[in-house]
C-alpha cells in the first residue's frame, strides 16, 4: 500500500488569502465565533509571536501595529474552498478519504509503479495551487500513520519544500528518530506522559516497542498505531464517511440573553440549522435535546446550565416537527433571572430513510409532502443565506453572533462576487 | 433475638428477598432485610416501597424472640457461601447480629426494625384462588413483551384482567404484544378486574412462584395486588393508569396462514441475524406459495438469504420484522409447529401455537 496525506497549509488563513493576494506576506489571524480568540493563524502571524487560542482583546492593538489583518471566521467560504480542494484531489487519485476540512488521504496504490512519488507530491501541490489557490503539503508513506508522519516532516523542515516521501524504510527511521512521540497521529499529550515514563520519547522508540506490551499496557488502538509505524497497514481508507451519530448546533450569543423569547428564537434557529444538516445526512432522528448555560467566566452572575431531551413518537427530519420539540424543551430549560450566554440543539438516535418500526398505539404521523417541502426549502436556501426561515427563528436576531471582520462569501453568494474594476 | 437454623432452611428466602431490596437505595434501610423471630418461625421481609416480599422460614429453635434489619446483599451472599448442613446461630447482641457456626463467626451492622417501612396492604376487595403454576405461566408467557422505561409508563408493566372466571395477562411495548388467557372454572367473583402490575413485580413474581399445582391466593385491592401462600406474602403497588385497549390491536380479517416447524424458523432467523443491521435487527419475509424467503442485510453491504419450505397458501407479500421480536415469541411457543398469520404488508402479524387461541402474540411490522 502507498498513502499520501495532503494537508492544507494554515487552511483558514490561506482561504482568506485566496481572494486577497495582496495579503501574501501579511500576518493573518482568524477569530472564533463572536471574535473571541484566535483559532487559526498564518506562518507570518506565528513569526511575530501570536499563539493559538489567544484572546483577541489582548492582542488587538499590537497585532494591528505590526501590520496584521484579522478575520472573523467565515465557515461558508472555508467549506467551499475545502470542497474545491477535495475535488481537485479526486482528479489525482482514484480513491480518497476526506479526513477533515483541510486534509485528505489518497490511495496511491499503482501510482508508485508509473511515477516517482516525490515528483507526484510536487505535481499535486502545483495542481491544487493552480486550481484552487490553496498551498498544500504532501506526506507519503506505506501506512496512513507514516503518511501523517511524513506530512509532519514536510511542515517542520522547509528544505523538503512541502513534500516528504517515506516509502523507504531508512527514511522512515531517520524522520522518526527526530520526531517527538506526541506528534504521531493518535498519540496525544495524555499518552505522551505515560509513554515518556516508559522511556519512549521519539516516534522511533514507539515503532521499536513490542506490540504485545503496548496492547497490554494501553489498547488495541495504540497497538495499531505501532504496527502502522512499523510499516504494516492496519487502518484502511474510509471512502464513505460513516453516518453521524448525532448533530449538535450551538452558538455563543453576541450578547447576554435573558428573555424566553430570545432563547426560543435562538434555539429555533439552531434547530432549523440542525434539521438541515440531518437532511443532508439523509437521516431521521428520534431524540431531540436542548441545552443552555450562563457564562462561567462572569463570576458576578448566578450560574445555571441545563440540558433536556425528548423522544419523538416517530423518526423525523422535518424542521416543523423538530421545532415543535425544541420549543417545548426550551421553555423548560429556560429560567428567569439568569444571563444566558450559550444555547444549543442536539439531534440523536438516527434512523435511515425508510426504516420504521410501527407502533400499535402511535399512528405513523409523517406529515404529507414533508419530504418535498423540506427539499424545496433546502434548495432555495442553498443558493445563499437563509432565504426561507420559520417565523420562530426570529427576524432581527439581536442575540446572533458578532462577526466584525468577516470577509465576503466570495464563492457562495452572488452579491459577494469580486468585481473587476 | 436468638435462633438456630440450617443454611438450607434460610438461604432461598434470603436470596429471593434480597432481589427485592434495593441495591442503590435512597433510604439506607431499604437495602436491608427485616428478620423477625417469633412463634417458632422466622419472617424475612424486603421492600423497595413499591413491592414487598415476606417469606416465612422454619428454624430449629428460637431461644429469644425479636426483630432486626441487616444488609440484604451481604446476608444473602454470606449464607450462600456457608456449608450446607451446619447449624447456624443468629444472635442479636449490642446492636450487632452475629452469625456463628462451629468454626465461623461474623458480625453484621444493623438498623432498628422500628424504622422499617412496611407497606400497608390491608384494603383487599376481592380475591381468587389459583394454582401457582398457572399464575406463573400467565406471567412468564407475556412478561417478555412489557416495555421498560417507556414514557408511556403504563406499558412498563403487565395488565391482569379478570372477567367471567377467565384471567388474562397482556404485555406490550407498543411494537409487540403477548396475551395469555386461562379459565378458572371454580371461581367467579362477579366483578371485572383490570390492574397493571409494575415490571419489577412481574419479573420477581415469575421467579418466585413455584411451577407446582399448589394453590395460591391472589387478592386485588384498589391500589395493591397481593399473592399469598403458607410461606409467602408478596404485595405490589399497581400502576395507576388506563391500559390501552389491547383488543383493538389484535388483527382482524381473513389471515394468510403459514405453518412451519418452529426449530427450522428459529435457526434460519438466528443465521439471518448475524448479518442484519445491528441497530434495527430487521429481517424481510418474502412469502409465496409454500415458500418463505428470509433476507437480512447491514450497512456493510453484507447479506444473508435463505428459502424455507413452509405450508402457505396465502397471497404473495413482503413484510419486515425485528428478528429479536420473532425469536422471543418462538422461544415461548411450546409446540413443534408454529402458526404465523399475515394480514397484509403494512399490518401486524399474529403468531400462535396451532389450535391454541389462549396464547396470542402480535408483532408490528418494520418498514425496511
Amino acid at each position: 500500500m502507498t498513502y499520501a496525506l495532503v494537508d492544507c497549509n494554515s487552511f483558514y488563513a490561506s482561504c482568506e488569502r485566496v481572494f486577497r493576494p495582496d495579503l501574501k506576506d501579511t500576518p493573518i489571524v482568524v477569530l472564533s465565533n463572536n471574535d473571541g480568540c484566535v483559532v487559526a493563524l498564518s506562518k507570518e502571524a506565528k513569526n511575530i509571536g501570536i499563539k493559538m487560542c489567544e484572546p483577541w482583546f489582548k492582542i488587538k492593538n499590537s497585532f494591528a501595529n505590526k501590520g496584521g489583518v484579522a478575520f472573523s471566521s467565515n465557515y461558508e467560504l472555508y467549506a467551499d474552498i475545502s470542497a474545491r480542494v477535495m475535488q481537485t484531489l479526486e482528479h489525482l487519485a482514484p480513491r480518497i478519504e476526506i479526513y477533515s476540512i483541510d486534509e485528505a488521504f489518497l490511495d496511491l496504490s499503482g501510482v508508485d509503479f508509473c511515477t516517482d512519488l516525490d515528483q507526484f507530491g510536487h505535481e499535486c501541490q502545483e495542481k491544487v495551487k493552480r486550481w484552487t489557490g490553496m498551498p498544500v503539503r504532501v506526506g507519503i508513506g506505506p501506512t496512513k500513520t507514516l503518511a501523517k508522519a511524513a506530512s509532519y516532516g514536510a511542515k517542520k523542515y522547509t528544505a523538503t519544500q512541502g513534500v516528504v516521501d517515506l516509502s523507504k524504510q531508512e527514511r522512515q527511521r531517520k524522520l522518526m528518530s527526530i520526531m517527538p512521540v506526541e506528534e504521531i497521529w493518535g498519540v496525544g499529550s495524555r499518552l505522551k506522559a505515560h509513554l515518556n515514563r516508559m522511556g519512549i520519547t521519539t516516534a522511533l522508540d514507539l515503532a521499536d516497542t513490542d506490540t504485545k506490551l503496548i496492547r497490554r499496557r494501553f489498547s488495541i488502538v495504540l497497538e495499531r498505531t505501532v504496527m502502522e509505524l512499523k510499516g504494516y497497514p492496519c487502518i484502511g481508507l474510509e471512502e464513505h464517511p460513516s453516518t453521524k451519530k448525532e448533530i449538535v448546533v450551538s452558538r455563543t450569543f453576541g450578547k447576554k440573553v435573558t428573555t424566553l423569547e430570545s432563547i426560543n428564537e435562538a434555539v429555533s434557529d439552531y434547530a432549523a440549522r440542525a434539521s438541515e444538516k440531518l437532511r443532508r445526512e439523509k437521516q431521521y432522528c428520534k431524540v431531540v435535546s436542548v441545552f443552555a448555560r450562563t457564562n462561567p467566566f462572569r463570576l458576578q452572575d448566578q450560574q445555571y446550565s441545563n440540558i433536556l431531551s425528548c423522544k419523538l413518537s416517530s423518526p423525523t427530519n422535518d424542521t416543523r416537527d423538530i421545532l415543535h420539540a425544541t420549543k417545548m424543551l426550551s421553555r423548560r430549560v429556560y429560567k428567569k433571572g439568569y444571563n444566558f450566554i450559550k444555547a444549543g440543539v442536539m439531534l440523536s438516535d438516527f434512523y435511515d430513510k425508510d426504516v420504521y418500526q410501527s407502533d400499535f398505539f402511535i399512528p405513523n404521523s409523517r406529515r404529507p409532502k414533508s419530504e418535498r417541502l423540506m427539499k424545496t426549502i433546502d434548495k432555495i436556501n442553498a443558493t445563499g443565506e437563509s432565504k426561507i426561515t420559520f417565523a420562530a427563528q426570529g427576524i432581527k436576531k439581536p442575540w446572533s453572533m458578532q462577526r466584525h471582520f468577516q470577509s465576503p462569501k466570495y464563492t457562495t453568494n452572488w452579491n459577494d462576487l469580486l468585481v473587476v474594476k | 433475638m436468638k435462633f438456630i437454623t440450617q443454611k438450607s432452611e434460610i438461604v432461598d428466602a434470603l436470596q429471593i428477598s434480597a432481589a427485592v431490596a434495593e441495591r442503590r437505595q435512597t433510604i439506607p434501610i431499604l437495602a436491608n432485610l427485616r428478620i423477625i423471630a417469633k412463634n417458632n418461625k422466622i419472617e424475612i421481609t424486603a421492600t423497595d416501597l413499591e413491592i414487598q416480599i415476606k417469606i416465612y422460614a422454619k428454624v430449629k429453635e428460637i431461644q429469644e424472640e425479636g426483630e432486626i434489619t441487616v444488609s440484604a446483599r451481604k446476608m444473602s451472599e454470606l449464607c450462600r457461601s456457608l456449608p450446607d448442613k451446619e447449624d447456624l446461630e443468629f444472635n442479636l447482641n449490642n446492636g450487632k447480629l452475629t452469625i456463628s457456626s462451629k468454626k465461623f463467626h461474623a458480625d453484621f451492622a444493623t438498623i432498628s426494625s422500628s424504622d422499617f417501612p412496611e407497606l400497608n396492604v390491608s384494603e383487599t376487595t376481592n380475591s381468587i384462588k389459583i394454582s401457582s403454576a398457572l399464575f406463573q405461566k400467565l406471567l412468564s408467557k407475556t412478561a417478555f413483551c412489557m416495555a421498560s422505561q417507556d414514557v408511556r409508563y403504563y406499558l412498563n408493566g403487565l395488565l391482569i384482567e379478570y372477567k367471567d372466571s377467565q384471567i388474562t395477562s397482556v404485555g406490550t411495548d407498543g411494537h409487540r404484544l403477548a396475551l395469555a388467557t386461562k379459565n378458572l372454572n371454580k371461581t367467579d367473583i362477579g366483578e371485572e378486574i383490570r390492574q397493571i402490575l409494575p415490571r419489577k413485580a412481574v419479573l420477581e413474581l415469575s421467579k418466585i412462584l413455584v411451577q407446582e399445582e399448589k394453590e395460591i391466593n391472589v387478592s386485588f385491592g384498589n391500589s395493591y395486588l397481593r399473592v399469598q401462600d403458607e410461606n409467602l406474602d408478596f404485595s405490589t403497588k399497581l400502576i395507576d393508569a388506563k391500559f390501552p385497549d389491547y383488543k383493538k390491536v389484535l388483527p382482524s380479517g381473513e389471515p394468510n396462514k403459514l405453518i412451519i416447524l418452529k426449530e427450522n424458523l428459529q435457526s434460519a432467523l438466528n443465521r439471518a441475524s448475524v448479518l442484519s443491521n445491528e441497530k434495527y435487527r430487521g429481517v424481510r419475509f418474502a412469502l409465496s406459495r409454500n415458500s418463505l424467503k428470509l433476507t437480512a442485510n447491514n450497512p456493510e453491504q453484507e447479506l444473508a438469504e435463505e428459502t424455507l419450505e413452509v405450508d402457505y397458501k396465502g397471497i404473495s407479500m413482503e413484510i419486515g420484522f425485528n428478528i429479536g421480536y420473532i425469536l422471543d415469541v418462538l422461544n415461548t411457543i411450546e409446540t413443534d409447529d408454529v402458526e404465523l398469520n399475515f394480514y397484509g404488508e403494512e399490518k401486524s402479524c399474529l403468531i400462535k401455537e396451532p389450535n391454541n387461541d389462549s396464547e396470542l402474540y402480535v408483532i408490528m411490522p418494520m418498514r425496511l
